[in-house]
């Protein structure tokens, strides 16, 4: 790294510090936007970001800005990067739209759309832990419903 | 690694959720609507619905597929129909598509529209070529070919649906032959399908009629009106999602002594219509207002045709197009020109959008992309 290299302090809303190279955190365009406008003394806020889930964000951009990785090396990291809980996949889907990363914003969200794709609605709730809340009746008319929803 | 805060798919912010939603394949986004209550609502929210209501305006997809100007042929143009004060339609010019200009083929006919997914047949020289493209993400695919024999005279119609129990798109082929034998002929229809994402045809059967075109789409059903080989017409229909033929009786007043040519189907709101021009006295509209109790046929639409205001009207086929949400109704005048007629008011109206020939069906324009078809090579044009 050359001797110009700017470091940047980031806090998460659990007030852990991570400290990095400014050209890597650039890749959020709000840090970038702070960082522009001058805003920044020492420590940059992150409020609606925590460690845990800074710490995979930062994993993803230092991986991203590895000099000399090929293509193949990094759609393998991203691949495994997503095999994920979802609620851990949700924390980063917020994450990136906070920092506004709209390459790892766009990675993740197909990500879900993936786990959505071809799934039963009984599949799907049991992908994402959701509760059915219909009544049977309710689920038997919505059911109907769809087999005519788009004539 | 559990998240104490564990954050759901719902607590997503909505343009999130909507981004999502928008790249699920319409097929899925049924099954999304059934997850939960947050989920319907959500799929309500969206631009879905406006999609999936009836309300919405009505919305045609014209297929000009020859000009009276030489210099262009092959157009896609898009109307609305949702000013119910002034009557009117829409048409933005700068919507229209130029297929000449990207597939320089021609003719381009246009099969049915379905989500906005539009199928286009091209046969040259007895090639049959299928296009199922999204005029809005322009996206399209090339099927490949149905293979089996076509001989002249023989006949291939093509036909575009959706089976909405195993969420199918499907392009259903009917190749009908007269066969003669002895001093009789009679005739045989053999149908295939394609479903879209599936790669190849299959076959699905034979009927013994003669198909009229074109197909119409009800109740997840194609529709036509056949002949047997005395002559006799009925309505034929075929369930897409069991591949099964149905015939059953056609509307009142049959008469095979008349001139067949001048009967064609559509759809009444939810129900099967026979469009008959009595060319010297009047039109008239059958609508059977139970779908297949033959009792319920009832005459809904008498125009009568006079020399002084609406000649026009002639001895060609009318289409029923649609009806729109005021009662006014939408038909194509053989391949020649739209004209709205208001069953209680009396209006007639001729409609000049297209100088050429032309195709229309119902559209409704949507961003659902021919990719989420695993299996099928998806071109942009």
């Amino acid at each position: 790294m050359s001797s110009s290299t700017k470091f940047l302090t980031l806090k998460t809303c659990d007030d852990k510090k991570f400290v990095l190279d400014e050209a890597i955190a650039v890749r959020s365009q709000t840090i970038k936007n702070m960082v522009e406008d001058d805003c920044v003394s020492n420590v940059i806020p992150l409020p609606n970001v925590d460690s845990k889930t800074m710490t995979k964000v930062i994993e993803y951009w230092k991986k991203h800005s590895e000099e000399g990785i090929s293509k193949d090396m990094l759609m393998d990291f991203d691949k495994a990067f997503v095999k994920v809980h979802h609620s851990i996949l949700h924390a980063l889907i917020l994450a990136a739209n906070f920092l506004n990363d709209k390459e790892m914003l766009d990675m993740m969200c197909q990500e879900v759309v993936d786990r959505i794709k071809g799934k039963t609605p009984e599949e799907i709730r049991k992908e994402f832990d959701i509760k059915n809340d219909f009544t049977p009746e309710e689920e038997e008319e919505i059911r109907k419903e769809n087999a005519w929803a788009f004539e | 690694m559990s998240s104490d805060e564990a954050t759901s798919l719902m607590d997503l912010p909505s343009p999130i959720l909507f981004e999502i939603l928008s790249r699920l394949p319409p097929t899925t986004l049924l099954y999304v609507k059934s997850v939960s209550k947050s989920f319907l609502n959500l799929t309500l929210d969206s631009e879905f619905l406006k999609l999936s209501r009836s309300t919405s305006p009505a919305s045609i997809i014209i297929n000009q597929f020859s000009s009276y100007e030489t210099c262009s042929t092959d157009t896609l143009k898009f109307l609305k129909f949702e000013d119910e004060d002034t009557h009117s339609y829409c048409h933005d010019p700068k919507l229209d598509l130029d297929l000449q200009h990207y597939f320089p083929i021609d003719p381009f006919w246009m099969v049915g529209s379905v989500h906005g997914f539009v199928c286009f047949n091209y046969f040259p020289d007895y090639v049959e070529t299928i296009y199922i493209l999204n005029p809005r993400t322009r996206e399209y695919i090339i099927l490949p070919e149905a293979g089996g024999i076509r001989e002249w005279p023989n006949d291939a119609m093509y036909s575009f649906g959706f089976d909405p129990v195993k969420f199918k798109y499907k392009v259903v082929r009917i190749y009908q032959e007269e066969i003669y034998d002895d001093n009789t002929s009679y005739y045989k229809s053999k149908c295939q399908v394609y479903t879209i994402g599936n790669g190849y045809w299959r076959n699905a059967g034979h009927v013994m009629f003669s198909f009229r075109p074109y197909g119409v789409n009800l109740y997840a059903k194609i529709h036509w009106l056949v002949y047997d080989a005395e002559g006799n017409e009925s309505i034929c229909s075929f369930d897409l999602e069991n591949e099964l033929f149905e015939s059953f009786p056609t509307a009142p007043m049959y008469n095979k002594e008349r001139y067949w040519h001048s009967r064609s189907l559509g759809v009444f709101g939810r129900c099967l219509c026979v469009c008959d021009n009595y060319a010297d006295t009047h039109f008239e509209v059958w609508v059977m207002k139970e779908y297949r109790v033959t009792s319920s046929w009832v005459k809904e639409i008498v125009i009568n045709i006079s020399p002084e205001c609406n000649d026009w009207l002639g001895n060609k086929i009318i289409y029923m197009l649609k009806v729109l949400e005021d009662g006014e109704v939408l038909f194509l005048w053989r391949d020649d020109f739209l004209f709205l007629h208001h069953p209680v008011k009396k209006t007639l109206k001729k409609l000049d959008v297209c100088a050429g020939n032309i195709l229309a069906s119902s559209h409704v324009s949507s961003s659902f992309s021919l990719k989420s078809f695993e299996g099928e090579v998806v071109n942009v044009f």
